[in-house]
């Protein structure tokens, strides 16, 4: 190391200029830790919230006596330590198993309702939150819809129903209650026309596992609660004692595909393993649609620090130009030079990032959570605290010191080739 | 004599392709043929624009001729052949550049101005600031060295405190010739003769080899060797010829 280039490279740049340009450093690395943050901490978080079960593996099986699965069960939990926990259960899934009566009477909707859905999902203690979907506007396919009492954000038209999808948000909250297995959904629909008195509505919510659908019935100022209760269902069926799956408990999405392979190896008569994300495609495409927004900014965010710092350089350089020549004319050749203010590139870069890294945890946690506010707005779930991978703590400054390095470099090595006879004889 | 430069029919000259095809060829220096002896000084003389300045910079290896030999402490000069570390290194070694403007560099301290080609070479940093101090000594009074000079920046500097340091600097490294570029083109009278006669002084004492390219005729017509460049041709003007 040339302690005298890089003091050089320290007077050539100016201790001001390399402070604001630290600072330009330090604003790259808190913009990509927080894009990173929220790609990691949030992604999961969502992904939780989004399909209402923590990252597992639902391996199926030909239906067999729960005493039975118990010991497949403890086979798989002894195969592999990245298992949290198993729980054998019967799934069923699909809008025809599931029946929810609420008496005979169909009682016509023509007042304000406050309806209250409490589900139980399958994995007992996973606290899956229940998410009005949709509202079934059954009845006269042609019916004008903008009188529908919700607000309306898509609709769809089939053979046998009419599909109106409102807004989550529309006078609806999704609540946690300390409740042992399952969360409950309360929504109200405002007073309608008298003209609507007569259609009958349908809700389509969601929980874990479980479609819930409804024809759902109001009465005159009544307020209906619909229970859901999967082993209510199961009795109703007559399979209390039978079971057709594991649901397997992972502590990270990512060790999905390591423990199926380890499953798969055990030679059990499977019939399936379905990883989390596969089974939960509909939600996981959503967020990683998300994700490929959160990286664009990044990558939008990289490429205006780039320019930035590139443009900084430039102005360093040109500045000191005819620095660059007395220096050349003194006996540095190119080779000093560019080392002089390459080694201030790095140290800026290095820097920058450590004060990057310290800002961008604080900010990351600060404003992060408004932000899982607004992205948990749909899912009511707010990560704790944000981190980082530990990797990225080393690739966030290396990146960011190498391309600061090359923000410097490349108009250095243009300026030391500039003739130091003509910059001399300038002024 | 021994000869510490020696120009053998030395060319400059700007194509048209180099001026953006708007002008003729330029020819700036036309086989120009010069040798100064060790330990001597030359002065060149001339109008603005006649070239003085280029045969500096290509004595200096701060530009390239087109055409011709050069020869610097009887070492073959080609510096199209030579690569830029080699260049770099005979400028350090070998030549001290005084400009007429200081170009001392404004964020160091004037003794680290001095020590600057020291440091470059690749000296220790408390031999190279021994040097400048010394040299400090040697060509300021001890009142001025009393305003403690060699810790002030240039900008807490005359032009001609500046211009001393300049002087320094170029001797620091103890090279085998020293190039002046009207070394008092940019200041006033007193200040002008005070630079000059410590140069003059300093040949003298030191037996320097100086190149000195100057305006003044007044300081020309007192070095004994002298030459005048006239639309690109160098020619021998004796002292006693000058006009006034």
């Amino acid at each position: 190391m040339n302690w005298f280039l890089i003091y050089m490279g320290i007077k050539m740049v100016g201790i001001k200029r390399a402070a604001i340009l630290m600072l330009c450093v330090s604003c790259a690395v808190v913009s990509c830790i927080l894009c990173v943050s929220l790609i990691q901490d949030f992604r999961s978080a969502v992904l939780i919230s989004a399909s209402g079960s923590r990252p597992h593996l639902t391996i199926t099986f030909k239906m067999m006596s729960w005493s039975d699965a118990i010991k497949i069960a403890g086979q798989i939990q002894n195969s592999s330590h990245l298992i949290k926990s198993l729980s054998p259960s019967l799934r069923l899934t699909g809008k025809s198993q599931i029946e929810v009566r609420n008496g005979d009477d169909e009682l016509t909707y023509d007042g304000s309702a406050h309806i209250e859905v409490v589900a139980y999902p399958f994995n007992p203690g996973v606290p899956a939150p229940v998410e009005l979907k949709s509202v079934y506007s059954e009845g006269n396919r042609n019916q004008d819809i903008g009188e529908s009492p919700v607000e309306i954000i898509e609709q769809t038209f089939s053979n046998d129903n009419h599909r109106v999808i409102i807004s989550e948000n529309f006078q609806s909250r999704i609540f946690r209650r300390p409740m042992p297995h399952g969360n409950a959904f309360t929504f109200t629909l405002p007073k309608k026309n008298n003209s609507d008195k007569e259609k009958p509505i349908k809700f389509h919510a969601r929980t874990a596992g479980t479609i819930i659908t409804s024809p759902l019935t109001f009465g005159e100022d009544h307020n209906d609660v619909i229970y859901v209760r999967t082993d209510d269902i199961q009795r109703d069926l007559g399979l209390e004692n039978v079971c057709n799956s594991i649901d397997v408990l992972l502590f990270s999405a990512s060790d999905a595909v390591k423990v199926a392979k380890e499953v798969k190896s055990m030679n059990l008569s499977v019939n399936s393993i379905l990883t989390w994300e596969e089974s939960e495609k509909e939600s996981i495409s959503v967020i990683y649609l998300l994700d490929y927004g959160i990286a664009l900014t990044a990558l939008m965010v990289g490429a205006m620090v780039t320019a930035c710092l590139s443009a900084i350089f430039y102005m360093v350089i040109a500045d000191r130009l005819r620095r660059i020549a007395i220096l050349s004319a003194l006996g540095m050749n190119r080779r000093m030079i560019c080392y002089s203010f390459a080694s201030i590139a790095v140290g800026i870069g290095l820097a920058g990032s450590i004060l990057g890294i310290i800002m961008g945890n604080i900010v990351a946690n600060i404003s992060g959570r408004h932000i899982a506010d607004i992205m948990s707005h749909l899912y009511q779930r707010t990560p704790e605290f944000i981190q980082i991978p530990t990797v990225m703590y080393f690739l966030i400054p290396l990146s960011i010191t190498a391309m600061s390095c090359i923000a410097m470099i490349i108009p250095i090595s243009l300026a030391v080739r500039v003739n130091p006879a003509n910059l001399l004889h300038s002024e | 004599m021994d000869a510490i430069i020696k120009c053998t029919n030395i060319t400059k000259k700007y194509s048209a392709t180099s001026t953006g095809g708007f002008l003729d060829d330029v020819i700036i220096l036309n086989k120009v043929t010069f040798v100064a002896e060790r330990n001597s000084m030359v002065a060149i003389i001339g109008s603005s624009g006649c070239g003085k300045s280029t045969l500096l910079n290509i004595i200096g290896l701060l530009d390239c001729q087109t055409e011709g030999e050069l020869e610097i402490d009887g070492e073959s000069i080609n510096i199209s052949k030579l690569n830029q570390i080699e260049i770099c290194r005979i400028r350090n070694q070998k030549i001290g550049f005084v400009f007429q403007s200081h170009n001392l560099l404004p964020e160091l301290t004037a003794e680290m101005n001095i020590a600057l080609p020291l440091l470059v070479r690749g000296e220790s940093k408390a031999n190279a600031l021994k040097r400048a101090r010394d040299l400090l000594e040697e060509l300021f009074t001890p009142e001025e060295l009393g305003t403690n000079i060699g810790r002030r920046p240039p900008a807490k500097l005359s032009g001609g405190q500046c211009q001393r340091i300049a002087i320094a600097r170029a001797l620091v490294g103890n090279p085998s010739i020293i190039l002046a570029d009207e070394p008092t083109g940019n200041l006033d009278e007193s200040s002008a003769d005070r630079v000059f006669s410590l140069l003059i002084d300093l040949q003298q004492r030191k037996k320097l080899s100086i190149v000195l390219v100057t305006h003044n005729l007044l300081q020309a017509k007192k070095i004994e060797k002298c030459f005048g460049i006239s639309h690109g041709v160098l020619s021998p003007v004796p002292p006693k010829e000058i006009l006034i």
